[in-house]
């Protein structure tokens, strides 16, 4: 634990200065403060997704002078998608069954805990994308369905609950929400037909407190937008990203999963809520507030994976408190949280035959089955009015099988998509004034984008690339001034902070699932600072 | 679905089946599972799921549009494995048939293509997985007939 100092006037001429503990954190009140921190305390980096952190050491005239300064390897080859936590000069990274502490500055690792499953993997789709911390303690799932604690400053196990069921292909992957005292989290999945849902689990003892089915139960809400019950047993509507949190309201934006089987619908008539929708509950029961679906009975698997940054910007003559959500349909959306309008949306990747369902013979369509935009969000830059979103552009023939079939553990898909080859695939990362929804410059990928984005004060962005290069543009034209491959595709976390007030930036790489064609590696971490 | 009483025999229920289609494997997989190891019903029976030479060309095939993925000796990642824990868990459960394997093989895969490959092609890969998870050859081939593959229930041997 941090000591620091506490010091008391003791007579005249004598000061006493005694070491304490430092309470451990950090608290809700600094969690509320996250945006103006220059750590990086939540997945998103702040409650609200606004992936914007004041620092401005690294600019776009000295960017490229960057240079590696150390790296951790993870010795794992499961996909990188980790998104980094720094707090107290502590950074926190998992692999799928490791949470590592280790210094930010060196990489010198703390501690190590490895997670021995219990349990056979929920499904396929192999993943974790990291932790969350709040009062000394990190906090965790597992694909094979466990919530688990550790003590943030030993990495001992302090509780662990079986919180998904595995045997229904349930896998929690997701960095879990933490607010007050619950941990919010559920289960990824859609396409191996799990019936979705997200819950809240106490901080101190993992007990569950509250549960929202995404898929809703006989009687519930929604339910009768599934044509039968039936449909709604493997229904989907799985968790794959963490929810953007309003602390004004306590409310969560929580994005929902695609319906399954992904390109069948016939047995689903329906809008099939609360697939593809923007789901706001109270943070603290669970309860709806209002819903936005993006995509009304999928037949593309085109989850809605992105709702944030929320933030605060004139939209349309006056000032608005806005909510951005990316869809894999090809669209950015910007919505007004009070009014719930949608201001504006802006395509930001190639759409073509959105509306004609697969049939058996195949239809060509764009986007693809792998998006449009993808599990990474927006970054918001403040002080230039820019949204900053990466996005895929690959399509491909999407078929709907004769007859769905369900085949435990495996995709539910009710057809097939023909992928394009790939070297008729690209990516793109797309500036959009928030004011306007205009597009203020797009930068064009040789390969899907699908990493984190981060913004600073110094206006200079992070990213990744699926050909294993980290890149440093200027957020005022999308001019790249500095790249560096590392050797594995990064496909997950870009943060920066401050340590001793130098600036870092850490860079996730390693592997990406197979169908990217991407560059593989490693799990590893590079952080990167000026000379 | 053919299930196997246990007190009746796997070798007596193969020759109520000797005028099916199946004649020759299914028992093989019924003696697997009753008498332990696949070399034992090998050398038993005579009779494999399919033959040395089909698992050869499945093999050439996996190379070509497989390994990338699912690694030169099935061993996975990125995709997942096709050999070893991870697949007697996913597949080897007694929940699943020969044919929810092939099911899943030559709808979904590879998958760049999806279904690009012949049937036979797809029986043959089929037939080279079952080779590397220790499953017996014998003197027939995999017929990729859907009716005949459901018939077979993929567990523990």
């Amino acid at each position: 634990m941090k000591k620091s100092f506490v010091c008391a006037a003791a007579g005249m001429l004598l000061t006493v200065c005694a070491p304490v503990q430092a309470q451990p954190g950090p608290t809700q009140e600094e969690l509320n403060q996250a945006g103006s921190s220059t750590e990086w305390l939540l997945s998103n980096h702040d409650y609200a997704g606004v992936r914007f952190v004041d620092l401005k050491q690294i600019t776009p005239a000295n960017a490229g002078s960057l240079r590696p300064v150390c790296m951790f390897q993870g010795a794992d080859l499961n996909r990188a998608l980790n998104n980094p936590l720094v707090y107290r000069g502590v950074m926190y990274v998992t692999t799928l069954l490791s949470t590592v502490a280790l210094d930010p500055a060196t990489c010198k690792v703390k501690w190590r805990h490895d997670w021995k499953p219990k349990a056979k993997d929920g499904n396929s789709s192999i993943k974790n994308r990291g932790v969350a911390i709040k009062d000394g303690k990190l906090v965790r799932g597992t694909q094979d369905g466990y919530l688990f604690a550790l003590d943030a400053e030993t990495g001992k196990m302090l509780w662990e609950v079986k919180a998904a069921d595995s045997e229904k292909f349930e896998a929690l992957s997701i960095n879990p929400l933490i607010y007050d005292d619950l941990v919010i989290i559920g289960p990824s999945g859609s396409e191996y037909g799990v019936k979705g849902w997200i819950g809240a689990f106490r901080l101190d003892s993992g007990q569950q407190v509250w549960k929202f089915n995404t898929i809703p139960d006989d009687g519930e809400p929604g339910a009768e937008t599934w044509g039968s019950a039936d449909s709604r047993l493997k229904g989907g509507g799985g968790i794959w990203t963490t929810p953007s949190l309003d602390t004004a309201n306590g409310l969560i934006y929580v994005a929902v999963g695609n319906p399954a089987p992904d390109f069948f619908a016939s047995q689903r008539p329906g809008a099939n809520l609360y697939t593809n929708s923007m789901t706001v509950l109270d943070a603290r029961t669970g309860k709806l507030k209002w819903t936005f679906q993006a995509v009304p009975h999928d037949t593309h698997d085109w989850d809605l994976p992105v709702t944030s940054p929320l933030f605060t910007a004139n939209v349309g003559g006056r000032k608005r408190d806005v909510v951005t959500v990316g869809s894999k349909d090809g669209l950015l959306r910007l919505l007004d949280r009070e009014t719930r309008e949608v201001l504006y949306a802006v395509q930001v990747t190639t759409r073509t035959n959105i509306e004609v369902e697969p049939t058996e013979e195949g239809v060509y369509t764009c986007p693809g089955v792998a998006g449009g935009v993808e599990w990474s969000a927006p970054a918001y830059s403040p002080k230039l009015d820019l949204v900053v979103v990466p996005t895929v552009d690959w399509c491909g023939v999407f078929k709907r099988d004769e007859e769905p079939r369900f085949i435990a553990g495996q995709l539910f898909f009710g057809g097939s998509f023909n992928w394009d080859p790939v070297e008729k695939s690209r990516g793109w990362l797309t500036a959009v004034k928030a004011s306007t929804g205009e597009v203020q410059w797009k930068y064009q990928s040789s390969q899907p984008m699908v990493a984190a984005v981060t913004a600073t004060s110094g206006d200079v962005l992070f990213t990744g690339e699926l050909t294993g290069d980290f890149l440093v543009l200027d957020a005022r034209n999308g001019n790249v001034v500095y790249r560096f491959n590392g050797g594995g595709t990064i496909v997950g976390g870009v943060i920066t902070y401050a340590v001793n007030r130098k600036q870092y930036v850490a860079v996730v790489s390693g592997m990406a699932a197979g169908f990217w064609q991407a560059q593989s590696g490693s799990m590893t971490v590079t952080v990167f600072a000026l000379p | 679905m053919t299930t196997i009483k246990k007190e009746e025999p796997a070798c007596v229920y193969r020759r109520k089946l000797r005028h099916a289609r199946l004649a020759g494997w299914v028992p093989l997989v019924a003696c697997l599972a009753l008498h332990g190891s696949p070399s034992a019903a090998m050398a038993d029976d005579g009779a494999g799921l399919y033959s040395e030479a089909q698992a050869g060309r499945g093999e050439a095939l996996y190379q070509q549009y497989c390994s990338a993925c699912h690694g030169a000796r099935l061993q996975g990642n990125p995709a997942a494995p096709l050999t070893g824990e991870a697949f007697r868990a996913r597949w080897e459960d007694r929940k699943h048939t020969l044919d929810d394997l092939f099911y899943i093989i030559r709808s979904l895969m590879p998958n760049n293509a999806p279904g690009s490959l012949a049937k036979a092609q797809y029986a043959e890969i089929v037939a080279y997985i079952l080779k590397v998870n220790g499953y017996a050859a014998g003197g027939a081939e995999l017929v990729p007939d859907a009716s005949a593959m459901k018939a077979v229930t993929l567990q523990p041997h």
